[in-house]
């Protein structure tokens, strides 16, 4: 399985998600800012981050931006409760893998992991 | 004409001829005639004030009282050019006044000219003793002229003339013409100052009238500013407060998931989860569509052709018209000129009017869905969405747009289809309204201009 940092400013989010992801077997670290986020990436080489689109200090957006600086490889899956289009369009041409809505579906969330995870680690 | 003015009072006088006997002096029978027909004239005078119609009166009387008259003008000075122009004549054998008959113009202007009566008669103009020895005669046998004089100040004059028959003037239809002139020339300068004053109070009544329209129009402006101001308003809200309430939903939701995923689970708690599933997703689609109000989702503008997204939404819903009984009466104005619009949305906006065309149908007897498009003059498109359903309370129907209101019951409709559809017309600059069919059930409108600008902020979305 793979190794897993979540991004989200609310911490009951990120207890959630890490919850779930952790019964599916996967290695999760979690930051509740851009900055710690940051950190956590050089820190723990993550497979992948969930990085929530909507928080203060540092917009998800310009976390995306810093962490593809650092690491192009890592992949990077944004959160957000903006349904929209364009948005997250643009997440994606700066290097987003894909992009989930929340509420977020965990069954969904699973799959798109898996998906990247056996894509890359093969 | 006289070139000397000192013989002009004395050529005047001598022109005056009574054919056949010597001068007389009125019989009480001619006096009694000639008061009738003062008081006559004097009575159209006050009565009319249609110059037009009053002097043609006036030339009526004349024929009535003086038998030897046979055509008569009344020709009124121009104040501007010192012209006389011809307002009404007639002759006596029509009915109708004439065309300009052909008055004695030299007479006229002499009379205009020197302010005296002027009598022409049939031996004047045959021993050539009159001053008008310069003038055609032609055929005319007799003429009298007679000024119209308001505060000594010319008016312009009244002429006639006999043709057919043959003998001069009487001296008294000289004087039965003087006393009218008096008469006549006051009621000629009421009726002008009457139609000033109309003039004046028709362009009164039109600047009050323009007055009040751009008063009306202005409210209406200032109406509409205040309603979509507050609906911009409130789209931003929304979409704040929709960011706001999802964050937490997504955490329970989470949490429900996680909890229906555990296997050992007993039923009883199963079901709960279910129905909180199920109210997770009512919240999330609330949401979801005060998200969708608020201007942050993208447009794509294009010239489009209205009839082709009606079709497409009514080809669309179709097969559920079918299956709800409801008869769908299209009528599509051929001549539509494409528009600029977004058609998604648009499209989005005519599902909502029908949806709601439909559901306000459910259990009616007569279930008829029209939809028209026509082109308006003041260059807009417009679309109607009617229906045969139980119509609007009035009380309502300025409400209906407003975001969560709805007549259908809870968790039927969110209350914001038809918000959604107020701020996307709003977008396209057009206005959307309802109204009650006089025949029973609501019709909804929307005019959507043919020429737009597209607005600069619409690719920009607000932060959060």
């Amino acid at each position: 399985m793979g190794r897993i940092l979540v991004v989200d400013d609310e911490i009951e989010a990120c207890n959630a998600l890490e919850e779930f992801l952790s019964l599916k077997g996967h290695e999760v670290y979690t930051a509740l800012d851009g900055p710690t986020a940051l950190t956590k990436v050089q820190e723990v080489r993550p497979d992948i981050v969930l990085l929530d689109m909507i928080m203060p200090g540092m917009e998800g957006t310009e976390v995306l931006k810093k962490i593809k600086e650092y690491d192009f490889e890592t992949s990077v899956v944004m959160v957000t409760v903006v349904a929209e289009q364009n948005k997250a369009k643009k997440t994606m041409e700066l290097g987003a893998f894909d992009y989930i809505t929340k509420p977020v579906d965990l069954n969904y969330l699973e799959n798109v992991l898996m998906v990247k995870l056996l894509g890359t680690s093969d | 004409m006289t070139r000397k003015n000192s013989t002009r009072k004395k050529k005047a006088t001598t022109d005056i001829h009574v054919s056949g006997s010597p001068p007389r002096r009125h019989s009480p029978r001619d006096s009694a005639k000639n008061v009738e027909f003062l008081v006559k004239i004097s009575n159209i005078f006050a009565k009319s004030l249609d110059i037009r119609a009053l002097l043609e009166e006036v030339i009526d009387q004349i024929f009535y009282f003086m038998r030897r008259i046979d055509r008569g003008a009344i020709l009124l000075l121009d104040k501007d050019t010192g012209e006389l122009k011809e307002v009404v004549s007639k002759t006596r054998t029509s009915d109708h006044a004439t065309p300009a008959i052909d008055w004695n113009r030299a007479v006229a202007h002499s009379v205009v000219k020197e302010g005296n009566p002027v009598v022409l008669s049939h031996r004047s103009h045959e021993d050539h003793s009159s001053s008008m020895n310069d003038v055609e005669f032609d055929d005319i046998l007799s003429a009298m002229c007679v000024p119209l004089r308001y505060k000594g100040e010319i008016q312009g004059v009244i002429y006639v003339d006999s043709i057919a028959l043959p003998s001069g003037i009487r001296k008294d239809d000289l004087q039965l013409l003087t006393g009218l002139s008096d008469t006549a020339a006051v009621a000629i300068q009421n009726a002008r100052l009457y139609e000033a004053l109309k003039e004046e109070l028709d362009e009164r009544r039109r600047a009050e009238e323009a007055l009040r329209k751009a008063n009306r129009d202005l409210e209406e402006t200032r109406d509409m500013l205040v309603q979509s101001e507050k609906f911009a308003a409130i789209g931003r809200l929304s979409a704040a407060v929709a960011h706001e309430i999802l964050n937490p939903v997504n955490i329970i939701s989470m949490r429900v998931q996680l909890l229906e995923a555990l296997e050992e689970i007993p039923e009883s708690i199963r079901k709960p989860l279910l129905v909180c599933r199920s109210m997770l997703n009512r919240i999330v689609s609330i949401t979801e569509n005060l998200g969708r109000s608020s201007r942050t989702s993208e447009k794509h503008w294009a010239i489009s052709n209205m009839n082709e997204t009606i079709e497409k939404v009514v080809d669309l819903i179709a097969p559920q018209l079918k299956v709800d009984g409801i008869r769908t009466n299209v009528e599509l104005h051929a001549g539509l000129p494409p528009i600029p619009m977004d058609r998604e949305r648009i499209e989005q906006v005519i599902f909502n009017l029908i949806s709601n065309a439909t559901a306000a149908m459910t259990g009616r007897q007569n279930k008829v869905l029209k939809i028209t498009s026509r082109l308006n003059p003041q260059g807009s498109v417009r679309i109607a969405v009617s229906d045969t359903g139980a119509g609007i309370d009035p009380c309502d129907i300025d409400k209906v747009f407003d975001p969560f209101f709805t007549t259908k019951g809870p968790g039927e409709g969110t209350g914001l289809g038809l918000f959604i559809s107020y701020s996307i017309v709003q977008e396209h600059a057009g206005r959307i309204w309802a109204e009650n069919n006089e025949s029973g059930g609501a019709s909804f409108y929307i005019d959507l201009p043919i020429e737009r600008e597209p607005r600069i902020d619409d690719e920009i979305t607000p932060k959060t």
